[in-house]
């Protein structure tokens, strides 16, 4: 996978978002690539999975050589893009705990989205056309939200929702940004089973129908290896021995293993039929993605 | 209380849990059980992606309800007696009618659903959704067409987004937020407060000025037209709120086995002054057991090719490792679900659904589903 680069990582809620992100920055900092890992909404699985805690937004830890980890939060970046343009800092912080202005913060449609995003910009940014050293990667694990995509649609709305003034401008580069095709990989994460599969495929629809964002690969998280030859009638025959609990067990472990195979043979393929699109397989590991050790384990299947 | 009897007995279900648990599937499936019982029953859902009308059969899940296809309802193994309906909640066409039935007038109905800031946050205003859940809940078990109501709920990062989010709601319309909204846009200039408001207005000028819209404004002005509408969305929610505290109504907490067993999801339920009826650990690994009862894969080895003694080496190695996989997760799994039963308050069950392999939009696969959670188990 071509490392350098603003990676996405989204994908429904339990696919293993993080596990992926946590994978792609590992493999790219132990490359030698400077890495920042960034949470989007809150501190859920990433940073637990790299082994740090940042704990208030922006702050960033070093988890790994190369290799920092931070998370962002909506309101904490507007109040920051505020104090930029209003020059009021005493103002300001008093502004920022209050009902309104929260009020003002929640309503206002993707302004939350777009000021993260906007963060990500300017992080992008900084050592390329700005001062100081800068990123060679940035891998962002688009949160846990209801809704996968709603980073990447905000900034879009709120392109066009404030049809005037200064953040309708910083909108336009943010959404510029989104869609470079030589800067931004969006990575559609899914579980090798017939629903996770068929919301990613809608989900790779969105990307290239009206957000028109670069798609980078689809990973299949979780999936199984493929069964010997001979399996299914291995499986028969135990069946038919119906000898003991230890061998009954391993009769059922046999054929809840080929059921699983099947479904993820038909979902993958009706993914493949619908999109066109080539999927990457990601290893099923025992003991889930909880560690470093995992992660890079995982990154090994990523190429 | 069990779970089955949390079924016979309640008006109200509500399965909570955080997104990808399957509580759209287990809503169908304590549907089915429900139904099953002999209970005229209502499944509502908020799921955009439509799971549960794949689930149930039905194309495009109706607002108010429909009923599911009796060859479905057959399928999944009910009689023709069986009542089972499900509906899918509008957020927007939810607010919309809650606004027309509480404007006193025509021309401030038309007025709030053209206002900017009531078109936000009737859609995407955190909490809205939710809000719009409750009280479609409310209309529901207030019309009494349903003996049980299971409403399946939004998607979230936590279960207890649910849960807060009406009440972040309800607290954004309580009078003394809407009056300083309000005050901080019209009021006058003058007086103790006069100074605050000079510098509120200042700021909120600039923040629109730099945002380049009128939200500010928009949002004053819909508090100013809506102030009455609000007292009765405000009356609504504590009356729902009062129905979700009692004795009718139950909530099942759909988890993952890989959950967090030491979540403070109860403690936090309890503090909000609701109580957990029941906790379904969704696709679980057990293996007939906790694993515990069963030997090491490498000791099974002499065994499986004494009785089949010409198998492949390469099969025996995959039959192994298919069943030292099985074991590892049937003990972990045992292990999570000890210490989530310790975690939990006392007198709160535990059902275990184990995962099948398959399509979960599959009647029998429901019925199967639903004949686990009626276990209780």
């Amino acid at each position: 996978m071509d490392a350098a680069g603003l990676h996405f990582v989204v994908g429904k809620g339990g696919v293993g978002k993080s596990a992926v992100a946590a994978a792609l920055a590992l493999t790219a900092a132990d490359a030698g690539a400077k890495v920042l890992a960034v949470e989007l909404g809150g501190s859920e699985g990433l940073a637990r999975i790299l082994g740090v805690s940042p704990r208030r937004h922006w702050d960033r830890v070093e988890a790994a050589p190369n290799l920092w980890v931070s998370w962002l939060e909506g309101g904490a970046a507007l109040a920051e893009y505020l104090g930029l343009n209003l020059r009021a800092p005493r103002l300001l912080r008093r502004v920022e705990d209050s009902r309104p202005f929260r009020t003002f913060v929640a309503a206002a449609p993707g302004l939350k989205e777009l000021m993260v995003v906007g963060k990500l910009r300017h992080e992008w940014r900084r050592g390329r056309e700005t001062e100081g050293p800068g990123w060679d990667v940035i891998v962002v694990d688009a949160g846990a939200s209801a809704r996968a995509l709603q980073y990447l649609e905000m900034p879009f709305a709120a392109a066009r929702t404030f049809d005037a003034g200064v953040v309708h401008h910083d909108a336009e580069r943010i959404c510029a940004l989104l869609r470079a095709p030589d800067v931004t990989r969006v990575h559609v994460v899914a579980l090798p089973e017939e629903l996770p599969l068929t919301e990613a495929a809608e989900m790779v629809a969105r990307l290239r129908g009206d957000l028109g964002l670069p798609l980078g690969e689809v990973l299949v998280n979780r999936c199984r290896a493929q069964a010997p030859a001979g399996a299914e009638a291995a499986v028969a025959r135990l069946e038919a021995l119906s000898v003991g609990p230890a061998l009954s067990a391993m009769a059922v472990a046999g054929r809840g293993e080929l059921g699983w195979l099947r479904v993820q043979a038909e979902g993958i393929s009706a993914f493949q039929a619908r999109t066109g699109l080539p999927v990457r397989r990601l290893p099923r590991l025992e003991g889930g993605v909880r560690d470093p050790a995992a992660a890079r384990r995982l990154g090994e299947a990523l190429g | 209380m069990t779970l089955p009897e949390l079924v016979a007995d309640r008006r109200v279900l509500v399965c909570v849990g955080r997104g990808g648990v399957g509580k759209t599937t287990i809503s169908a499936a304590l549907g089915i059980l429900a139904a099953g019982r002999g209970r005229r029953t209502l499944v509502l859902t908020v799921d955009p992606a439509r799971r549960l009308a794949q689930a149930l059969g039905l194309a495009d899940l109706p607002r108010g309800g429909a009923p599911v296809d009796p060859a479905r309802l057959a399928a999944a193994g009910l009689t023709e007696a069986a009542v089972l309906e499900a509906g899918m909640l509008d957020a927007r066409r939810t607010w919309d009618d809650l606004v027309a039935r509480l404007a006193p007038t025509a021309a401030l109905r038309e007025t709030i659903l053209a206002n900017p800031f009531y078109q936000q946050l009737s859609t995407t205003f955190a909490g809205s959704t939710e809000y719009a859940a409750v009280e479609a809940l409310c209309e529901v078990v207030e019309t009494g067409d349903h003996a049980l109501v299971v409403l399946d709920t939004p998607p979230a990062a936590h279960a207890m987004q649910f849960l807060e989010a009406p009440r972040r709601l309800t607290d954004l319309f309580e009078a003394d937020a809407v009056s300083w909204i309000v005050g901080l846009a019209r009021g006058p200039e003058a007086g103790p407060w006069g100074r605050v408001r000079r510098v509120w207005r200042a700021l909120a000028r600039r923040i629109e000025g730099a945002a380049g819209t009128r939200a500010l404004t928009e949002i004053a002005e819909f508090f100013e037209a809506a102030g009455g509408v609000l007292a009765g969305v405000v009356e609504r929610a504590h009356r729902v709120e009062a129905l979700l505290r009692g004795p009718d109504a139950a909530f099942v907490l759909v988890v993952s086995p890989e959950a967090d067993p030491e979540d403070p999801f109860p403690e936090r339920m309890a503090a909000l002054g609701l109580s957990l009826g029941a906790v379904v650990v969704n696709r679980t690994h057990l293996l007939g057991g906790d694993g515990g009862h069963l030997p090491d894969a490498a000791l099974l080895r002499p065994g499986l090719l004494e009785r089949l003694p010409d198998l492949d080496p390469a099969l025996a190695d995959w039959l192994l490792g298919c069943y030292a996989r099985a074991r590892a997760a049937a003990l972990d799994e045992a292990d999570r679900l000890a210490r989530l039963r310790r975690a939990l308050p006392e007198g709160v069950p535990v059902t275990t659904v184990p995962e099948q392999p398959g399509d979960v939009h599959d009647p029998a696969h429901l019925a199967a589903l639903a004949a686990a959670l009626g276990r209780g188990a």
